[in-house]
């Protein structure tokens, strides 16, 4: 199936709930609403003429500190358009004391530089409304990549998710979300209901903090050596020389 | 006659000191007698935060680190990651480049394949095949070191090419393996195939259907062993593999010895890859993209270098901002990356697509009702590593 | 199935396979007494290489300090003792090295190189850490001042 139809058809059965599809080098991407998550998924896999059995592998991104490009340029914009409107000013009180000659021409500056700040907000305006899509609500994505082995094609599926929401499991849909969706609990702290096992596989049980969180720093936390010295073996009395990347 | 009124539940840990956890790898299992009743799984103790040491450094930084994922088959590793960032890039690679990413990439499958033949063989009890497939193991390796200078984690691809162009020793000492590897590779064969003890202990062991081989998320000759006839270089292809003439194995046992003989029958196939290869090699030619950004910059003449040559090294190569998602056949399952761009010369997200990652969590689904001596082959026949189970 | 079980036809396949091994030619090596010839491109210890007239070769850019992936290279510049600006202490920590060989390829005065020395095991842990008059390997050990 090619990638338009498979978005046609998603589109034609949840409606508003398919927020947007965009072809990533070759790559479906769809972005859904968060509530109707595990129905998009649950049709996906069970639709006769989709049929994606296979899941090879779910994730999540911290979007906390992606950059906005748009928003930034907007603002440049605005910032120029102030820096015109006080040269307008200074050249209105020269104005007042120049000469007939020199008027002249300050006049012409004048009418040249509202020409362009008039331009200029036209444009900052329209970046503004470019830098909605830019906007984000919740700090999260949480993607699925999906494989139809039978039918040979890929999409994508991806949905925004803030600290406090609970996403519905998916393992009742393909298991193999089992072992990714304890590792997103474990890094980024999004929660799971209906999970048979939702625990802390790559970190210790009792580490405080998500590691791949963008706020969360490199070398690690000040307390971590502490709480490493306090889990020594047993019999051991050296402590080990803990190495941070310098 | 004594009669057991109730069986006691007994849990028994297992690693993560165990050999044939092939790592540090810790399984708790839970018995009734003989039988496994359940399964769990704990990983995290060669957990390094690849994903996190990723975002922080740039494409090329992060070349030398992919080695450590799967390290038994670290070209292979190098290899999904520069595709998956050429995608990204959109760059193009030369013919002759190509090719010699097929002859490595397959050399390195051989090489995988062996010392996972080896090692499980030692694990259910037959020692001998171990000295054969490490022998042979060595002459690949020693090819290895001919052409990048190591002997483990190569570092040898680039995006756009390979960092160095094979030698001619290394071809000599490629068409003498060739010649008689499939004659060494039958004395493993020998010992094992048709063996009854071989046969007892893998035949109807580990049985994974069809359906729960895809729902589990299994890949490479795991998901062909289960009747799956998928393979990336078929149905996903990439490099020049479209060219070549080879074949998919696949058997709907889903035992363990299924598994053994689709890898027996991959390692065939790589040698017949491997002979294409030798004949239709180009003789001359670019072994890098010579445009491309990350092309050996400090090697220019003296006056061809500039600031911006520096500024290149340092801040990385810019990728255009937006996300791919590459997936390459490796030798131990699909190996994919995906990554997160957001214009900068890093990373902002990688996600790793281990293959071990998601056998070693299927685990508990296959040997659950197993006999407790099983468990040892099955772990084998899945063939994870932990390098690449905690990334 | 039936014949091979009586003939045990598959155990003797097997032991004639291991028996020809008795006759054949061994496959491994004494190793501290014989040893492998190495490849050009091994890549172990550091090497600071010099110029023709036998000073070093690097220029203190920085590059290599700036790329390695696990930091182990610490690099000071200064003014060295005949006055002129530049490279005063390199050090690499052969306990952090990983052996990737990103430095020799983006130094752009080619003036780090990789040797075949591959017996770096210590008993002292501060023995893992290369200084400059270790890493200069062309001249011997008393003109060795002499490079900087």
């Amino acid at each position: 199936m090619k990638n338009d139809e498979i978005v046609g058809l998603l589109k034609g059965e949840f409606g508003e709930a398919v927020k947007a599809s965009a072809e990533l080098s070759g790559d479906l991407t769809v972005k859904v609403d968060l509530s109707k998550l595990h129905e998009i998924l649950q049709f996906l896999r069970s639709c006769p003429s989709l049929e994606f059995d296979y899941l090879p592998f779910m994730t999540a991104i911290d979007y906390s500190v992606y950059p906005k490009p748009k928003t930034k340029e907007a603002e440049a914009k605005l910032k120029e358009v102030k820096t015109k409107e006080e040269k307008i000013k200074e050249d209105e009180e020269k104005l007042t004391e120049a000469k007939e000659e020199e008027a002249e021409s300050l006049k012409e500056e004048i009418q040249k530089l509202k020409e362009e700040i008039v331009k200029a907000k036209e444009e900052a305006e329209k970046l503004k409304e470019e830098a909605k899509e830019e906007e984000r609500e919740k700090q999260f994505d949480v993607v699925y990549q999906l494989r139809s082995i039978k039918h040979s094609h890929d999409i994508r599926i991806k949905a925004e998710v803030g600290e406090e929401d609970i996403v519905e499991s998916a393992t009742d849909i393909w298991s193999s979300t089992g072992c990714d969706e304890c590792e997103i609990y474990d890094m980024f702290g999004i929660k799971f209901k209906n999970h048979p096992d939702l625990r802390r596989i790559l970190m210790p049980e009792d580490w405080v903090g998500h590691p791949y969180r963008k706020d969360y720093p490199l070398k690690g936390k000040e307390g971590d050596d502490e709480y490493l010295d306090t889990r020594l073996p047993e019999g051991q009395l050296k402590k080990p020389e803990h190495t941070r990347m310098p | 006659m004594i009669g057991i009124e109730e069986t006691k539940r007994v849990r028994i840990n297992m690693g993560p000191q165990h050999p044939a956890t092939h790592g540090v790898g810790r399984f708790i299992l839970t018995l009734n007698g003989e039988i496994i009743e359940d399964v769990k799984p704990i990983c995290g103790y060669l957990h390094r935060g690849l994903e996190k040491l990723a975002e922080n450094m740039t494409y090329q930084q992060f070349m030398p680190i992919v080695d450590r994922l799967d390290y038994v088959a670290s070209m292979n590793n190098d290899l999904a990651y520069c595709l998956a960032i050429e995608k990204l890039l959109g760059m193009e690679v030369p013919e002759r480049a190509e090719y010699i990413r097929i002859l490595i990439a397959e050399l390195g499958r051989i090489a995988s394949h062996l010392i996972w033949l080896g090692t499980m063989a030692l694990d259910i009890g037959a020692m001998t095949p171990y000295f054969y497939t490490f022998r042979d193991r060595e002459t690949i390796y020693d090819m290895f070191e001919e052409i990048c200078g190591a002997r483990l984690m190569y570092n040898y691809v680039r995006m756009g090419g390979v960092s160095n162009d094979i030698t001619p020793k290394f071809m000599e000492m490629l068409k003498h393996f060739l010649d008689t590897f499939p004659k060494l590779m039958k004395e493993s064969d020998g010992l094992l195939t048709k063996n009854r003890i071989w046969m007892s202990r893998t035949k109807d062991v580990g049985v994974i259907n069809y359906d729960d081989a895809i729902s589990w998320g299994l890949s490479g000759p795991c998901l062909r062993g289960s009747g799956v006839n998928w393979d990336l270089r078929k149905n996903r292809p990439y490099g020049i593999y479209p060219s070549l003439d080879f074949d998919i194995p696949y058997l709907p046992e889903g035992d363990v010895y299924a598994r053994y003989l689709v890898r027996l029958e991959e390692i065939n196939q790589s040698v017949r890859i491997l002979r294409q290869c030798v004949e239709k090699i180009p003789s001359g030619g670019d072994y890098m993209n010579p445009e491309s950004p990350f092309v050996r910059p400090m090697k220019k003449p003296k006056e061809g270098i500039a600031l911006k040559d520096f500024v290149l090294q340092i801040r990385g190569v810019k990728a255009p901002a937006g996300e791919v998602y590459f997936g390459a056949e490796n030798p131990k399952g699909e190996l994919g990356f995906y990554i997160v761009s957001d214009g900068a010369g890093k990373p902002y997200r990688m996600k790793i697509r281990t293959p071990s990652f998601v056998h070693v969590f299927a685990l508990p689904v296959i040997v659950k009702g197993g006999l407790i001596a099983d468990i040892v082959s099955v772990i084998s026949s899945l063939d994870f590593v932990f390098g690449e189970v905690d990334r | 199935m039936i014949k091979e079980h009586i003939l045990f036809a598959d155990l003797i396949k097997g032991l004639s396979i291991t028996i020809k091994k008795l006759f054949g030619p061994s496959v491994t090596l004494h190793y501290p007494i014989q040893r492998r010839e190495l490849p050009e491109r091994m890549r172990f210890l550091h090497k600071l290489d010099l110029t023709p007239e036998g000073k070093i070769k690097c220029i203190a850019c920085g590059i290599c300090e700036r790329i390695c992936p696990p930091k182990c290279i610490k690099m000071t510049r200064g003014t060295r003792e005949d006055g002129k600006k530049g490279l005063t202490e390199y050090e690499i920590d052969i306990g952090r090295c990983i052996f990737c060989g990103l430095c020799v390829e983006v130094c752009p005065e080619e003036a780090i190189s990789m040797t075949n020395i591959y017996e770096l095991a210590t008993y002292n842990k501060a023995d893992t850490v290369y200084t400059m008059d270790r890493l200069v390997r062309d001249v011997p050990e008393e003109k060795k001042a002499e490079v900087r």
